[in-house]
């Protein structure tokens, strides 16, 4: 018989490995989303639901490698309702000497919140989280939250007697009295972070005819994930939404990305339309974007005004993002060579012929954006 | 615990020295992930105890005691049950520490089982500063994906071994790549004869600690208890046999037979237990059957035995040997077809691993639909001859 020796839990008490092997699993995830990032952004599961809601995504998970057999979906189990009296269980058995792997699971179904996802893309893109510091005259102070120390002149009575009265009261003594060294409470000055910029997001989208379904969710997407990365940086965001076929006009978000209309294109007209709102509502108003999301079938007689038009939408944005949404195999239209051509630097031109795209068009948009903060 | 101990003794159990560890029942998970209390850091184990703490959060499993077999034999145990619980669980880890201590595929029990690992550790941290931890998990990915491979005696000559020939051969490896590929296959040597004894070695501590609680003075309440814990133990499951039962109903057989069921724990595993001992009767007392796809199939007790013994032989992995190096440096593996073709899904990633370690084309000869297939990858994919 061999000798039985116990040992208390207490050499366990330093023991953390197992939060170091959870959190090496974590990161291997986040390294396979990130490989994954341009399918998952353009999942139409995303645009239908809330922020804190979870998406689940499939993600393939590379490791589980290794040889095995192919049983061809046959299992050996216990038959249900045979056996007397007992019930078979569809759960796993208690207990083991070593934890059961399932064979054959090639997928991780991996879920996180939209959230989660935008900080991921965020760090994917390198966004440069910009919040100038402000100049010392422009810096406000105001008392923040209690501390323990301070200095006598920032005593806060109240709290100070608050806690003093507890501790009296863990002696069942129902007073304030003897006023002690460690119930001082005293405020604490803090930096005013004050309102955080306002973005304006101007987007227009082309309803001509040509815009078919598929076009309409690139652009959707990609706007989606533009709005949404700009937000993080900035407390409010106006949203105004215009289409255009040769006509244009405000629309609201719904209507923005289900309306289809049909007829022809004449980017000048809503140009135009952006320019007066820009001046009519936000004049003083120093983050504007505007995005165009468009086939690129403009009419060649309206080239020439639309340039003269951008290069003063150009001096009132800090973006100004043209986004062909074409066909597959489609040539860019000449109306984004002559915008490329322009050379201004808050215009920004980029293609999106398929879901894949959607990243490379967000990350060549994002990329070198400068923009102030009041 | 003295009690147990001194009652399954006198029973006729024979157990190494044993140590309890008390610890919380996150401990236990993490141990439940690693194998051992320490081990080498990678990122599958966190994915295993991500899938553990799942399970235990979801109550579909509770893990009352893990072992480390060695010598002395390490017991670790959730603190927090009742007492009639620690009898139990103690009785039930005294007959695994006897199966370690007799049972032929346990006969070489590394004495420093524990130090080991935490060595192996050790030296691999020293590798991920030295050389970074990107490189260390690349190699381990790789390494850890043959792990399977691995039998401990086999094959006679150590050439053939998939994860020795590569460490002793490869001409892309370093010495500290080569260091870590040894020492995955030493640990995977390590836990090899637990995988290929499982069922046997369930239903002997689950056969013994059934009689030993019979023996010793139970109050009402704890009777009830205990056969509420009998019967979550041996709560027969659907699409997977319960090995607690499996072999709790043979070792009770043969017991009621007069056979000597201490010679039986010494000398089988899995494959030689069942193909000896479940009989035609049992496996239709035990309502064993194979499911087609979620649906009822097959009640026939020969075909089950069958299916049943291709799923515990090797623990259901294939065996892929080493048959030598080709005339344009190809790898040539082979691999012993035992009845059950290989899976195809996941081959590509797998071969990819060893063109990874081995640094050139890989060839693998096995059979599909009934006819030789030799299979090539040479860096980018499968073609099949």
């Amino acid at each position: 018989m061999g000798k039985i020796t116990v040992f208390p839990e207490d050499e366990w008490f330093f023991y953390r490995e197992g939060e170091f092997l959870k959190e090496l699993h974590r990161k291997k995830l986040r390294a396979l989303l990130r490989q994954n990032l341009a399918d998952l952004i353009t999942q139409e599961a995303i645009f239908t639901c809330r922020d804190k809601e979870l998406v689940t995504i499939p993600l393939r998970v590379v490791a589980e490698s290794g040889f095995k057999l192919c049983f061809g979906g046959e299992q050996v189990g216990h038959r249900a309702g045979d056996l007397t009296g007992v019930r078979v269980v569809e759960r796993c058995v208690a207990g083991g000497t070593e934890a059961g792997k399932e064979a054959g699971e090639d997928y991780f179904e991996g879920q996180l919140t939209v959230e989660e996802l935008t900080e991921v893309l965020e760090e994917e893109l390198r966004i440069p989280a910009v919040r100038p510091v402000p100049s010392p005259e422009e810096r406000k102070w105001g008392f923040g939250g209690l501390r323990p120390y301070g200095i006598q002149n920032n005593v806060d009575a109240k709290s100070t007697l608050l806690v003093n009265l507890k501790r009296n009261s863990l002696v069942r003594r129902r007073e304030v009295a003897e006023l002690r060294r460690v119930d001082f409470r005293f405020r604490w000055w803090e930096e005013d972070q004050g309102e955080e910029g306002e973005l304006v997001v101007l987007a227009m989208m082309d309803t001509s005819g040509s815009m078919s379904q598929t076009k309409k969710f690139l652009a959707r997407s990609a706007l989606f994930w533009i709005i949404r990365l700009l937000t993080r940086q900035f407390s409010r965001v106006d949203k105004v939404f215009l289409t255009h076929h040769v006509e244009s006009r405000e629309v609201s978000e719904e209507e923005f990305f289900t309306k289809g209309e049909s007829g022809g294109t004449r980017f000048s007209s809503v140009y135009e339309l952006a320019l007066r709102i820009i001046s009519r509502r936000y004049s003083g108003q120093q983050n504007i974007i505007a995005l165009h999301f468009s086939d690129g079938d403009n009419l060649p007689s309206d080239n020439e005004k639309c340039l003269s038009l951008v290069k003063k939408l150009a001096q009132r944005c800090f973006l100004f993002g043209y986004a062909e949404v074409a066909a597959q195999h489609y040539r860019p239209s000449s109306w984004s060579y002559l915008l490329a051509r322009l050379r201004l630097p808050p215009v920004k031109t980029v293609v999106i012929r398929e879901k894949r795209e959607v990243l490379p068009a967000i990350k060549s948009m994002l990329s070198g954006v400068k923009y102030e903060s009041n | 615990m003295e009690l147990v101990a001194e009652v399954a003794s006198r029973m006729g159990l024979d157990f190494l020295d044993t140590c309890f560890h008390l610890c919380p029942s996150s401990v236990l998970h993490a141990i439940g992930a690693w194998g051992v209390p320490y081990r080498f850091y990678h990122w599958i184990f966190g994915q295993a105890l991500e899938r553990i703490e799942a399970r235990h959060l979801a109550r579909a499993a509770h893990i009352y005691e893990l072992m480390v077999p060695a010598e002395p034999c390490h017991a670790f145990l959730v603190k927090d049950g009742s007492r009639l619980e620690m009898r139990v669980v103690a009785a039930h880890v005294l007959a695994h520490s006897d199966f370690f201590k007799h049972n032929i595929y346990f006969s070489h029990l590394p004495q420093d089982a524990v130090y080991r690992f935490a060595l192996h550790a050790g030296r691999m941290a020293c590798y991920e500063r030295m050389y970074g931890r990107d490189k260390v998990e690349r190699i381990l990915d790789a390494a850890l994906a043959l792990s399977n491979q691995v039998r401990p005696g086999f094959p006679k000559k150590r050439e053939e071994d998939l994860l020795f020939f590569l460490a002793q051969h490869s001409p892309v490896l370093g010495g500290w790549q080569r260091d870590v590929i040894l020492m995955v296959r030493e640990e995977g040597i390590y836990f090899w004869p637990q995988t290929t004894t499982r069922i046997i070695n369930e239903g002997w501590a689950t056969y013994w600690h059934t009689h030993v609680i019979r023996r010793l003075p139970l109050t009402e309440e704890e009777a009830v208890e205990f056969a509420l814990l009998q019967s979550s133990v041996l709560a027969p499951t659907r699409f997977t046999p319960n090995y607690y039962l499996l072999g709790y109903e043979i070792f009770n057989y043969l017991a009621r037979r007069g056979e000597n069921i201490f010679s039986v724990r010494s000398l089988c595993d899995d494959v030689a237990f069942l193909e000896n001992y479940l009989t035609a009767d049992l496996i239709t007392r035990l309502g064993l059957c194979i499911y087609h796809q979620g649906n009822l199939h097959s009640c026939d007790p020969g075909e089950v035995k069958r299916k049943l013994i291709q799923r515990v032989r090797n623990g259901g992995h294939p065996y892929v040997l080493v048959r030598g190096v080709g005339s344009r440096r190809e790898l040539i593996l082979t691999h012993l077809y035992e009845n059950v073709e290989l899976d195809f899904s996941g081959l590509e990633r797998t071969m990819a691993q060893v063109h990874f370690l081995w640094g050139g084309n890989v060839v693998l000869e096995t059979v599909t639909r009934g006819r030789k297939a030799i299979i090539t990858y040479d860096g980018r994919r499968l073609t099949l001859q």
